[in-house]
């Protein structure tokens, strides 16, 4: 389903190959890393596991030195205006990868490869968390997703490359992380990288310039997506949106999405709160929280009752129970 | 200080090999000569480029200090504003590259992270803010007729991709062959393009003289005057 895409190192892309158990030293600062295994490779390098001592990082691997400078630069430069943000963290978790540094190797016989590490984000890609888990995890995936873009563009960049397979969920936790920010641009400037599929120009729905419109319009191209992988699969070169909203509303619980949805195609949205909003806001059908879910909010609901200052109310709720229990006590010793 | 650089590019759509007039990697090498850096995109659907095209392909972009990408028509529209956007990064990094060399005996590669980070930083400014000006050469010989509406909604979609930049473009627009000769001009920069034209002017000849056609592209730039490839290296330091 993944759409073929043009590699633009393609040629030497390939020379970039690493062994598992080979070692590379950076030429300026002599840090050593060990591969594990490979992770991915896309446009600009490939991305290994790599470990360093105890530690694990994500390592991405180029003959372009532009590039990857670039997105070290950037991921840098977002780690460090995040502290002057209000929320600096979604529930704790960072917009982009953790960068760590930046550095090169003469690898023998290919020249100089360039290398930044990173973070190593443990995650599937949503598109195989939704089929895994069924469209009922779409509201929370948009929830966290537009939170992560709220803080982006209030730092005045938008993502560019918002894609399917730019976007992990950690199976355990159910936590959204951003890979891939190769396609940050400052708002006003031309995309860097973006996908035909999640392209606001491509579908002729405005401009390839970046503004918080466009991620929304990407958004919600890849909240299609999730709603049901076969809009992907239909012959979508003629660029029409109406073929994936007769799909999307033949069936109640992926109709109810596309108010939101076209109100982001047709760039309705100021903002990507104001699209959160429509989105938590959504009445999804009934069971539509299945029954991790509504035992998870019991336990939240508990947690906060515990952890606020008890008062008369608490101790009217445990008078009570006590009541309940040695009456029902009471019954049972009776019978 | 990078509005007041003029990247110049031709990018040639070609899916079959040259077979009249002048040699197109001569021709190439001359673009290169005069600071034009020659983009080539080798279609394969229809299966005419074969080997020879191929490597002829490879080929005019070395020469011409561009890039080259072999191409299925449906992903035409991402390749042409990939390359575009990439080659004049490249040509400012060329120019930088240069400019160091004079400066402190030394390559971008040879800089330390720290540096190399600010120099990618401003190579990428400069790419977006810098003047582009692009002669769009295609090939619409026998065998690419069927393909022109791709190719015209291609064409319509790197233009949204450079409206998009910080810096100005031109664009002209020309075709081959003409008539069983060489190019054609069916937008010259700065005009309002003509590019639903394409299909209605179509030349019955099936010659392909991308030679020819190279050079009368390399014109285009010409008649302008200059022929200021150093341009780029004049505003670096
Ligand atoms: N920090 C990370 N942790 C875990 N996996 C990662 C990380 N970064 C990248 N990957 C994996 O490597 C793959 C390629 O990385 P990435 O998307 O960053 O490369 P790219 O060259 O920018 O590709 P493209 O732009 O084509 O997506 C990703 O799809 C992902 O599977």
């Amino acid at each position: 389903m993944a759409t073929p895409r043009v590699t633009w190192f393609e040629p030497k892309n390939r020379l970039m190959k690493l062994m598992p158990g080979q070692s590379i030293q950076g030429r300026w600062n002599r840090r050593s890393y060990r591969i594990i295994r490979p992770l991915g490779a896309g446009a600009i390098g490939t991305v290994y596991l790599v470990q360093e001592g105890d530690r694990k990082y994500a390592l991405k691997i180029s003959p372009d030195a532009q590039g990857i400078a670039l997105e070290y630069r950037v991921l840098h430069s977002l780690q460090r205006q995040m502290p002057h943000t209000t929320s600096e963290k979604v529930h704790g978790r960072r917009l982009g990868p953790f960068v760590s540094e930046m550095d090169d190797v003469s690898l023998e016989n290919r020249g100089l490869a360039f290398f930044y590490t990173m973070e190593y984000v443990e995650g599937t890609p949503v598109e195989l968390f939704v089929r895994g888990k069924g469209i009922t995890s779409v509201r929370r995936i948009a929830v966290q997703l537009l939170e992560f873009l709220k803080q982006l563009h209030v730092l005045g960049y938008a993502f560019g490359d918002l894609k399917a397979d730019n976007v992990l969920i950690n199976s355990g936790s159910g936590h959204l992380r951003l890979i891939d920010f190769g396609g940050l641009t400052r708002f006003g400037e031309g995309v860097r990288q973006y996908t035909e599929w999640n392209d606001r120009g491509y579908w002729h729905n405005g401009t390839r310039r970046a503004d918080c419109r466009y991620d929304l319009f990407a958004a919600a191209m890849l909240l299609a997506q999730l709603l049901n992988p076969y809009v992907k699969r239909l012959d979508w070169k003629n660029r029409d949106l109406e073929q994936i909203k007769k799909i999307l509303s033949s069936k109640k619980e992926t109709r109810i999405w596309l108010p939101v949805l076209e109100k982001a195609w047709a760039g309705g949205f100021d903002s990507a709160e104001q699209m959160q909003s429509a989105v938590l806001s959504l009445q999804l059908p009934k069971g539509e929280k299945n029954k991790t879910e509504k035992i998870q909010t019991i336990r939240r609901t508990i947690d906060r009752e515990l952890s606020r200052d008890w008062d008369w109310t608490h101790w009217t709720v445990i008078g009570m129970m006590g009541i309940c229990l040695t009456v029902m006590l009471h019954v049972l010793m009776v019978q | 200080m990078w509005e007041q650089v003029t990247l110049k590019q031709i990018l040639l759509i070609t899916d079959g090999c040259s077979n009249m007039g002048a040699d197109p990697v001569e021709a190439a090498k001359k673009a290169q000569e005069y600071g034009i850096a020659v983009n080539v995109i080798g279609i394969v659907d229809s299966g005419t480029l074969g080997n020879k095209g191929m490597q002829e392909v490879q080929k005019i972009a070395t020469e011409g200090g561009g890039m080259h990408r072999i191409s299925e028509m449906r992903q035409l529209a991402h390749t042409m504003q990939m390359m575009t956007r990439y080659t004049m990064q490249m040509t400012i990094q060329q120019a930088v590259n240069r400019e160091l060399q004079n400066i402190v005996g030394k390559e971008m590669h040879d800089l330390s992270p720290d540096k190399r980070m600010e120099v990618a930083h401003m190579i990428d400014r400069a790419g977006e803010e810098a003047e582009l000006r692009l002669v769009l050469l295609l090939d619409v010989s026998a065998s690419m007729r069927d393909k022109l509406p791709q190719v015209r909604e291609a064409v319509h979609d790197l233009e949204i991709g450079i409206q998009a930049r910080k810096g100005g473009h031109q664009v002209a627009v020309m075709i081959y062959p003409d008539r069983g000769q060489s190019a054609k001009i069916l937008a010259d920069f700065n005009e309002k393009q003509r590019l639903s034209s394409i299909s209605s002017e179509l030349a019955a000849a099936g010659g392909t003289p991308t030679g020819p056609a190279l050079y009368q592209a390399i014109q285009m730039f010409g008649r302008e005057g200059e022929k200021d490839y150093g341009d780029a290296k004049s505003y670096v330091v």
